[in-house]
C-alpha cells in the first residue's frame, strides 16, 4: 500500500529504513553527545515485568536487564 | 547462578538457580552484565515460535548479551578470561552466566548473519564487515532492498 492509498484512508505512511551508510555518522553523533540514545535498565528480578512492559509497545529506545 | 526461567509457554516466569555451566570445546563462559530485551523474546515465551524453533522447557529466554569472559574452553585462543565481550546466539541470556561459541572473525573468514535486516542484525553486519571478514547477510528480500546499502566506510562491501 503506497502513500496515496494510505492518504485516501486518512492515514499517513512513514517508511523508516536502516541505512548503513549513515551508521558511522550516527555513532560519531552519539559519541559526541549530540544525540541521546534512550536506554532503560531493569534488574534481573524484574525480567517478567520488563517483558510485559516491552509488550505494551510504549518503550522508547532500548530496554535492557542488568544481570550482574 | 540466577536466571529467569519460563516453566511453560505463557507463564509469567520467575527467578531460578542452577550451577554455572562449563565451557566446552570452542566455547567461552560469559559472566553476563546486561541482556537486551527484544520483541522476539515476547514471541518465544508466549510459544509463538514453538513449532519451528528448537526449545526445551523450562526455557530461559534472551537473545543478545554483553559481559565478561569468565572461562575459556579447549581450543579457544582469541579470548582470555576478563575480556569484555558481546554476543547473540539466542538462548539463555536472562541469567548471570551463559555459554557462547567463541567467534572473532577476520580477513579470510566468512560470517553468516541471519536476520540482518533487524535492529541487532544490522549492527552485527556492520561490525562483522569492519573485521575484514566476508559477510553474508541474510534477510527478507523486502528488507534487503533498503537495509543494505554498501557504505563507503566499508571497503569492498557489495550487495547481491
Amino acid at each position: 500500500m503506497d502513500a496515496a492509498e494510505l492518504a485516501a484512508r486518512g492515514l499517513v505512511g512513514l517508511k523508516v529504513s536502516a541505512d548503513f551508510a549513515r551508521l558511522g555518522e550516527l555513532a560519531e553523533l552519539v559519541a559526541r553527545g549530540e544525540i541521546h540514545v534512550p536506554i532503560a535498565a531493569r534488574p534481573l528480578e524484574a525480567a517478567g515485568a520488563a517483558l510485559a512492559e516491552l509488550g505494551t509497545r510504549q518503550v522508547a529506545g532500548k530496554l535492557v536487564l542488568l544481570v550482574g | 547462578m540466577r536466571e529467569f526461567v519460563i516453566p511453560e509457554f505463557g507463564s509469567p516466569g520467575s527467578l531460578g538457580e542452577r550451577p554455572l555451566p562449563v565451557a566446552g570445546e570452542g566455547q567461552v563462559l560469559v559472566r553476563v552484565r546486561a541482556a537486551g530485551l527484544n520483541a522476539v523474546d515476547i514471541a518465544v515465551v508466549g510459544g509463538l515460535y514453538k513449532d519451528f524453533m528448537e526449545h526445551r522447557l523450562p526455557l530461559v529466554p534472551g537473545v543478545d548479551f554483553s559481559g565478561t569472559t569468565e572461562a575459556v574452553g579447549p581450543g579457544v585462543t582469541d579470548f582470555a578470561v576478563g575480556d569484555d565481550v558481546f554476543g547473540n546466539v539466542g538462548k539463555r541470556y536472562f541469567g548471570e552466566g551463559t555459554l557462547a561459541n567463541a567467534v572473532n572473525p577476520g580477513p579470510g573468514e566468512t560470517v553468516v548473519i541471519v536476520g540482518a535486516g533487524g535492529g541487532v542484525g544490522s549492527f552485527a553486519t556492520a561490525l562483522a564487515a569492519r573485521t575484514g571478514a566476508r559477510v553474508i547477510a541474510v534477510t527478507r528480500a523486502a528488507l534487503a532492498e533498503h537495509a543494505w546499502t554498501p557504505p563507503n566506510w566499508l571497503p569492498g562491501a557489495s550487495s547481491a
